[in-house]
């Protein structure tokens, strides 16, 4: 397997980072892996741990979608997206944990009128990471991409004499 | 029912009709350019984009069916609805991404974005093009259906004249005002369904008394008598876990590869306004997912306790709606009515996008703006009449195909728009690839089941995995790889400007 580095005469930049399109590649590669696993896991009957794999590949991505330049930016992947990640494994947990606990019988409590199992859905699955993603998105908007980085990037894409990738933003 | 209850509820559908027929006409308006009426005007806000979303995403399939299925297997399908972080996590991944190749050329459709990123790969586009009108004609005849069911749920009309009337008006108001009219109609369809959803809740908890009584209700006797299983209000409901594994992963990957969620990404004015933008788009979702949960464990709660029978999953939101009462009819019918629409609307215009643009453009043919607009036009008539006598000709064949439409366009978008744009080494031949393998494998799938809904196999999909888990999968799996050995669209190859945006 060849992994192609960046030549300094083909799109690499004077901010790109020297290695970072093989960081990319890497874990290009290790997305297809846990695809790979995710679908074996499930298709073997083991869907829950399918699931737990399918977690590990969101993060995967939220590393991917982070990169600026070349930088991956490690506290935008932590919150929002971590936070929501650790979310919904306790939701899958607590979810199969109750399930299996009150199987064949009716439940010894309820959350709410909820089945416990499905409570942990409700609470960890839908309601609070639904807000926590929506709200927190907001909340790094800057972070996520600033005025500045915005502005430069539509000066860079059109000037047509300029070969380098817009400097704005913070780090 | 009683004859006036019926012509309020007739009356309250047809009105959306015909608002949104008004406001395709408004918005002509608006439509001063071709790239205007294909969708590369970004003049749009944070709230009509976010209702639109919704409104495009929230299908017939989600008012009608996932109520259905909550009634009859129980919470697993509530997965799909509740993934609404998925729709954060797609514009946080890919949303500045997309909306930047909007500033480096006319980006009106799909095919546009992978011109820019693989450099014209006519192969791509063809590949994009064919796999995207597969999932719009599976979408739009299970629109049809659900519409026709609608009004025959009140009347006894027929099937044809119903279907016919309503796609009509909706296939002039998106002929006249294109995708500007299809994005402020979906809007206001939106806000439809987010009503009816309040609504319904309300009328949900003064019925029931809240969610313990449907528990108790679904333990009893009678929820036994009825053949309701009380494992379906577990987290994983009645139906092996291999639904609940596709159900939590198709929306969590698919969402933000749905042609419904990228193209209104480009239509957006600001991309700073991406993360109000996904604010309104789960709220309004989640208002929605508490309305198909809340129609469908009002169903429950009705036939364990003796109060109505059901004899078809799908009829579970009618029935509900007429015990509810008039209030609650009158907002839930047209709100079945705004879902259909609203996805309906986008897909025609997809669909009219591919034939006079993207797939013209594939085969190398170049047509002047004005007569893509004519094209486009004619195709999306053409599209829309097509539904209509699949609809009635296939009878329930289509809403098991318009099921399908999801994965299909997840499988046939995912190596293209997400793959593509996470990684500089994503070539075109690996997407060539990628795309071919989903092509080829979503024609074996919907072969293989439909061979089995007419019984001439008994096969079954390993784990019991729905098959377009597998198509995804595998058209990932082969864009990677194929793109580890091959260069096209990377390196040099990769426009200067596409970098930039790829890098923001």
């Amino acid at each position: 397997m060849v992994i192609r580095a960046p030549t300094p005469s083909g799109w690499i930049t004077g901010s790109d980072r020297p290695g970072a399109f093989v960081t990319e590649t890497r874990l290009v590669v290790l997305s297809g892996l846990l695809w790979l696993a995710m679908v074996v896991l499930a298709a073997a009957g083991h869907w829950l741990a399918g699931l737990y794999v399918l977690l590990a590949l969101l993060l995967v991505y939220g590393v991917l979608g982070s990169s600026h330049k070349g930088r991956f930016d490690l506290k935008l992947v932590a919150f929002p997206t971590g936070v929501w990640i650790a979310m919904w494994a306790g939701a899958f947990w607590l979810g199969e944990y109750f399930a299996q606990a009150y199987a064949g019988s009716a439940p010894g409590f309820t959350v709410l009128g909820f089945h416990p199992s499905f409570a942990a859905i409700i609470a960890l699955f839908w309601l609070l990471p639904t807000l926590l993603m929506g709200f927190g998105f907001e909340w790094v908007k800057d972070r996520w991409l600033s005025k500045e980085r915005w502005d430069d990037y539509l000066e860079s894409v059109n000037d047509p004499g300029s070969d380098e990738a817009p400097t704005g933003g913070e780090e | 029912m009683s004859e006036t209850a019926k012509l309020l509820i007739a009356l309250s559908s047809i009105s959306v009709l015909v608002i949104s027929f008004l406001i395709g006409l408004w918005a002509r308006k608006k439509v001063t350019s071709p790239e205007a009426f294909f969708g590369g005007a970004k003049i749009f806000g944070p709230l009509t984009v976010g209702l639109a979303t919704m409104a495009a995403v929230g299908s017939a399939f989600a008012v009608v069916g996932v109520p259905g299925l909550v009634f009859s297997t129980g919470n697993a399908i509530l997965l799909f609805m509740f993934a609404a972080p998925a729709f954060v996590f797609g514009y946080l991944v890919i949303g500045k991404k997309i909306r930047a190749m909007a500033e480096i050329g006319t980006v009106a459709s799909l095919g546009d974005l992978s011109d820019l990123r693989f450099n014209h790969h006519r192969g791509i586009k063809l590949m994009l093009s064919l796999m995207l009108f597969i999932g719009c004609a599976m979408y739009l005849s299970a629109q049809v259906e659900a519409c026709a069911k609608l009004f025959e749920n009140l009347f006894d009309w027929n099937q044809l004249v119903i279907s016919v009337v309503i796609f009509t008006i909706l296939i002039v108001y998106t002929v006249l005002s294109g995708e500007i009219g299809g994005i402020l109609t979906q809007a206001f369809q939106g806000l439809v369904i987010v009503l009816a959803g309040l609504i319904c809740t309300v009328a949900f908890f003064a019925v029931t008394g809240g969610f313990g009584p449907v528990l108790e209700a679904i333990s009893g006797p009678r929820g036994a008598e009825a053949g309701l299983d009380p494992a379906a209000l577990t987290a994983w409901g009645s139906l092996p876990g291999a639904f609940s594994f596709a159900w939590v992963m198709l929306p969590t990957l698919g969402i933000m590869c749905q042609p419904q969620v990228l193209t209104r990404m480009m239509m957006l004015r600001s991309p700073r306004d991406l993360p109000r933008l996904s604010l309104y788009a789960v709220i309004t979702n989640m208002v929605t997912g508490l309305m198909v949960m809340s129609i469908g464990y009002c169903a429950i709660y009705l036939v364990a306790s003796g109060t109505v029978t059901i004899d078809h999953p799908d009829k579970a939101v009618f029935k509900v709606a007429d015990y509810l009462g008039l209030a609650a009819q009158l907002f839930v019918y047209p709100a079945v009515l705004a879902a259909a629409l609203s996805t309906s609307s986008l897909f025609l215009s997809l669909a009219g996008n591919i034939v006079s643009r993207d797939l013209p453009g594939s085969l190398g043919l170049e047509l002047a703006p004005e007569r893509q607009v004519s094209i486009s036009r004619i195709a999306m008539s053409v599209m829309g009449i097509s539904a209509i006598g699949f609809a009635a000709v296939s009878g329930d064949m289509v809403a098991i195909l318009g099921t399908y439409g999801f994965g299909t366009l997840a499988a046939a978008t995912f190596p293209i728009f997400i793959i593509g744009l996470l990684w500089k080494g994503a070539s075109s031949q690996g997407v060539m690839a990628g795309m071919l393998t989903a092509l080829l494998a979503t024609l074996v799938g919907v072969g293989i089941e439909l061979s089995k809904r007419f019984g001439v196999t008994e096969f079954s999909w390993p784990g019991g995995v729905p098959w377009y888990v597998f198509v995804m999968a595998a058209a990932v799996l082969v864009t990677i790889a194929a793109s580890l050995f091959t260069h096209g669209a990377t390196g040099r190859d990769l426009d200067r400007r596409v970098r930039l945006a790829m890098d923001l």
